[in-house]
């Protein structure tokens, strides 16, 4: 690939870097810190990196501790900090980046400590031993057919008695399926041990969910008998850690969203790209320990180019990254085929057909409204297309007073994360999409 | 769905598998087809395929209409957003950071004609929901859609409402008792005499604290007009109410109470020995009581005063509410001569204060500057320095600037409480410095470090620069230090505000 050296002076729009945030904290201390004069040393470099270009490095003093070390590296917007912060990116890196496209950071030679670039990408995954693959994956379906068994009991004897019961049992088989590397199986069934006995309806609410458990065994019953697609997508729905096939895809990808969830100490997030070529949705995800600040920055807004590789699925979304990603300039005019609330349903329900187990699904809406809560719904905000149709928003959603305020009495274009009950706004076409994580919410 | 439900509740070892017959047709098939199976697995799988079924056909409720529910939003005749700068700002205080310069922005803002950028006024809106004392700035910076946003939720009700509308008024005042004051003082600015009718449909069932709260409302604005009701609110239950009432009532020339007063006490001076001599009363009446005139706590007994003090507190009440024309006219003397005359006499500090009181009340540009100058702007007469016009308290405070009179500068800069000009302010900064560099710590040195905090928010914020340039470096001693270094960071974020707002 060629490295385009003007492509390292790309700038990112204050409200793109801003759009990084995990949280309103994070974007809070950002800002102050931008401004404030508590840096130690700082600059820009021009360095020989894979992805060539730029290096931006910051050392932030603190009282009685080591400095934090920031480093941040163009165009790959690689970046790594060495504070305690749990979530990436924190605000040294934002802060880091604000003074940048303020042209606030002098050009000088990095320092030592800056010079031996930035950890690359560290790859997890366990080098290709077919032998301990197998053994992992007889594991899995070992485990698999043991919550068969157990779902088969909890049938036999009837759900009635569950919340007597308690969540022990649950817990118990689902520390057994994380043992046998079913950690997404585990994740649903201790989410369901919540259920029994919470709400009226709770019987409802429980059969459909162990019943695609239920199906979820029944495929890995004959898993080798699966198309190669269907076999990626019950693989990935136990918890197996997808493995790259051979759909790669070459495109310019807008970004467009990003979902951040903590639990257990262990950050997930979820990055939704856009091909702007392909016309196809990438979800890129990780997991990571909290605490772990290293990663490539992709603001909400600005457009990489790269080669993405697709996980097999029978409706592919999944994908991780072949190389680092490459920001480049952004385009004039991007339709990212925003449908009505009727066609997001439609295509939700084509990919739900070809993945049963699908969880979240990339819904890009144009032309609808928001709502309050009113004497339709009285405990959630609703949005509301042309047609009339609604989707609830999240119980909590904490942004809807300000999309509605800077909708007035406009449509929105808006994306989201769309899981079959509820539609989940993630970012927000505002002369450009702008995430909403870094927004302060107001209840 | 319902039947598997029963059946998954029961359990397939009672229930066993619900009939093909009772489920949706298109799952026949599959149930023919799990026939094979035990009843427990083929009873969650079922349920799984139902879900799928449900879920993949599922689609929204749609409502009938198309039609925009919300209230219409007019935007014509907006006002346009504040700059990006200032935005960021106004982020931050609302954030709770630098908040105390939050009503300074927001004045500057409405001066400027500009409003909150749409993202932000939810959150000046949550601001003034939970602070009703800023609400009277924070109205005209919401703009007509931060009215209308305000009109769809029901706890920002009190920025929508119509302040010339007698009906919205009356339904926002019986709404929301604690937004009350705020209101008042909105209503207040516009039609002064609507604000009090308001404040008197509830002002029987206000608790005290309210009634306070909502007396101090009519301060400003106090006409003849109020007179009425500030008359009955003399026999109040709370006497922080009486008393403030009675305050208020000196203020008013006509009113009955100065009139009461005058006939009550209108001889309490004599003029001998070419000093003014109090000639006290035999006691002091219910009837004066009630007029705010206090002695000591002997209930329903008429005492006559006993200590000094009380006598002190006798004039202060009696000879601060009297028209100062009645002593002129009583002793054919002018302001000055009158003032010669108290100093002369008998009870000099009190017969001051109580004249102060007077011209203060009465904005009696003669006997102001005949009690400043009389009194050589001690801090007796201090109050009367903000009722001075702007030109002639910088004319003044220059003069003593000029005459390195400490205490009087000190005085001028603990009362005014505009903002100072320029010249004014520059010549103040070098004072500070000069202060600040010499090595000997004054008496007055730790009052003057504590104006410089109010100094700095009256100082035109132009002369941040100026300020830095005087005071950084010129301080002896870490104290002096600090308090110039405050100072000149104040003025900076003041003048980066102004600017922002200009921008």
């Amino acid at each position: 690939m060629s490295v385009g050296t003007a492509d390292a002076y790309i700038v990112l729009e204050h409200e793109q870097i801003r759009g990084l945030a995990p949280d309103h904290a994070t974007l809070r201390t950002a800002d102050e810190l931008a401004l404030s004069d508590r840096w130690g040393s700082h600059g820009w470099s021009v360095v020989e990196l894979p992805a060539g270009g730029r290096l931006l490095w910051a050392e932030f003093p603190e009282s009685r501790r080591a400095p934090t070390h920031t480093v941040i590296s163009w165009p790959d917007l690689r970046a790594a900090c060495s504070c305690a912060a749990t979530r990436f990116p924190c605000r040294h890196i934002i802060a880091l980046l604000l003074r940048d496209a303020n042209d606030d950071l002098p050009h000088e030679r990095q320092p030592e400590w800056a010079c031996p670039a930035l950890p690359t990408d560290d790859d997890d995954r366990p080098a290709d031993d077919p032998a301990a693959e197998a053994r992992r994956r007889a594991a899995l379906v070992a485990g698999m057919a043991d919550l068969q068994r157990w779902l088969g009991d909890l049938a036999h004897r009837g759900l009635a008695d569950l919340p007597r019961r308690g969540r022990a049992p649950w817990l118990a088989a689902a520390n057994r399926l994380d043992d046998t590397y079913a950690v997404e199986a585990a994740r649903e069934l201790r989410a369901l041990a919540t259920i029994p006995g919470s709400s009226a309806g709770w019987p409802e609410r429980i059969l459909p969910r162990l019943g695609r458990l239920a199906l979820l065994c029944a495929a890995f019953g004959r898993l080798d008998a699966l198309p190669p697609g269907e076999r990626g997508d019950a693989l990935a729905a136990a918890g197996w850690s997808p493995w790259p096939a051979d759909d790669h895809v070459r495109d310019r990808w807008l970004v467009t969203g990003r979902r951040l969830d903590t639990e257990n100490r262990q950050v997930r997030s979820r990055t939704w790209l856009y091909g702007t070529g392909s016309g196809r949705w990438a979800s890129l995800s990780e997991t990571h320990a909290a605490g772990r600040l290293a990663g490539y920055c992709l603001p909400v807004g600005a457009t990489f180019s790269c080669e993405l590789v697709f996980y097999p699925s029978a409706r592919p979304l999944m994908a991780g990254l072949v190389e680092p990603p490459h920001l480049c300039a952004p385009l004039d005019s991007v339709d990212i085929a925003a449908s009505t609330i009727d066609g997001g349903i439609a295509a939700y329900a084509a990919a739900l057909a070809a993945n049963p187990w699908l969880r979240a699904y990339p819904f890009a809406l144009r032309e609808v409204f928001i709502e309050p809560p009113g004497p339709n719904s009285p405990d959630r905000w609703q949005i509301r297309d042309r047609g009339g149709r609604l989707l609830p928003l999240p119980q909590s959603f904490a942004h809807g007073w300000r999309l509605l305020s800077l909708a007035a009495d406009r449509p929105l274009t808006l994306f989201g994360e769309w899981d079959g009950a509820v539609f989940t706004p993630l970012s927000v076409d505002d002369g450009g999409w702008r995430a909403m994580a870094g927004w302060r919410g107001l209840a | 769905m319902g039947d598997l439900v029963t059946a998954a509740l029961v359990g397939t070892a009672r229930a066993g598998l619900p009939d093909a017959a009772r489920l949706p047709p298109a799952l026949a098939g599959i149930h023919a087809e799990l026939a094979g199976r035990p009843p427990e697995e083929a009873l969650l799988l079922l349920a799984g395929i139902a879900a799928l079924h449900d879920a993949v056909g599922r689609l929204p409720e749609r409502v009938a209409g198309i039609e925009w529910r919300l209230p219409a939003f007019r935007p014509e005749g907006d006002r346009p957003p504040c700059s990006v700068a200032a935005a960021r700002y106004l982020e931050r205080m609302l954030n709770q950071l630098d908040t105390a310069y939050l009503p300074e922005l927001l004045i500057s803002l409405d001066r400027a004609g500009q409003r909150a950028p749409d993202y932000l006024l939810p959150h000046l809106l949550h601001h003034g929901e939970k602070m009703a004392r800023i609400r009277p700035m924070l109205l005209p910076i919401l703009g007509e859609r931060g009215r209308w946003l305000a009109a769809i939720n029901p706890a920002w009700r009190y920025a929508a409402v119509a302040t010339g509308d007698a009906n919205s008024l009356r339904h926002a005042w019986e709404a929301d008792p604690s937004g009350r004051a705020a209101l008042a003082i909105t209503v207040r600015r516009r039609a002064p005499d609507a604000a009090r009718r308001l404040i008197e449909t509830t002002w029987r069932s206000e608790p005290e604290a309210a009634r306070r709260e909502l007396l101090a409302v009519l301060e400003s604005g106090l006409s003849m007009g109020d007179e009425p009701f500030l008359e009955r609110a003399l026999d109040d239950r709370d006497a922080q109410v009486r008393r403030r009432a009675a305050e208020m009532l000196a203020s008013i020339p006509d009113s009955r109470l100065v009139d009461r007063i005058k006939s009550a006490a209108g001889s309490i001076l004599v003029l001998g020995d070419g000093g003014l001599m109090p000639v006290f009363p035999g006691e002091i009446n219910a009837a004066m009581m009630r007029d705010g005139v206090t002695r000591q706590e002997e209930i329903g007994r008429a005492t006559a005063p006993r200590s000094a003090a009380e006598w002190s507190r006798l004039l202060i009440q009696t000879v601060g509410v009297i028209p100062l024309g009645h002593w002129e006219t009583r002793f054919g003397l002018g302001p000055e001569a009158l003032v010669a005359a108290a100093l002369a006499g008998k009870w000099p500090r009190t017969l001051l204060t109580a004249f102060a009181t007077a011209a203060g009340r009465q904005a009696n540009g003669g006997w102001i500057d005949a009690l400043l100058t009389g009194d050589h702007y001690s801090e007796r007469t201090g109050m009367l320095i903000p009722k001075l016009a702007p030109e002639d308290c910088r004319a003044r405070l220059a003069q003593r600037l000029a005459a390195a009179d400490d205490a009087a500068v000190l005085v001028f800069l603990r009362r005014w409480v505009g903002e100072w000009d320029e010249a004014s302010a520059a010549a103040i900064i070098d004072y500070f410095g000069r202060h600040a560099a010499s090595e000997k710590e004054t008496r007055l040195g730790p009052m003057l470090r504590f104006q410089t905090r109010q100094f700095a928010r009256q100082c035109p914020p132009a002369l941040a620069g100026d300020a830095a340039e005087t005071l950084i470096g010129r301080a002896h001693g870490r104290v002096w230090e600090n308090s110039l270094a405050n100072l000149v960071s104040t003025l900076a974020l003041r003048r980066d505000i102004k600017e922002a707002v200009e921008q």
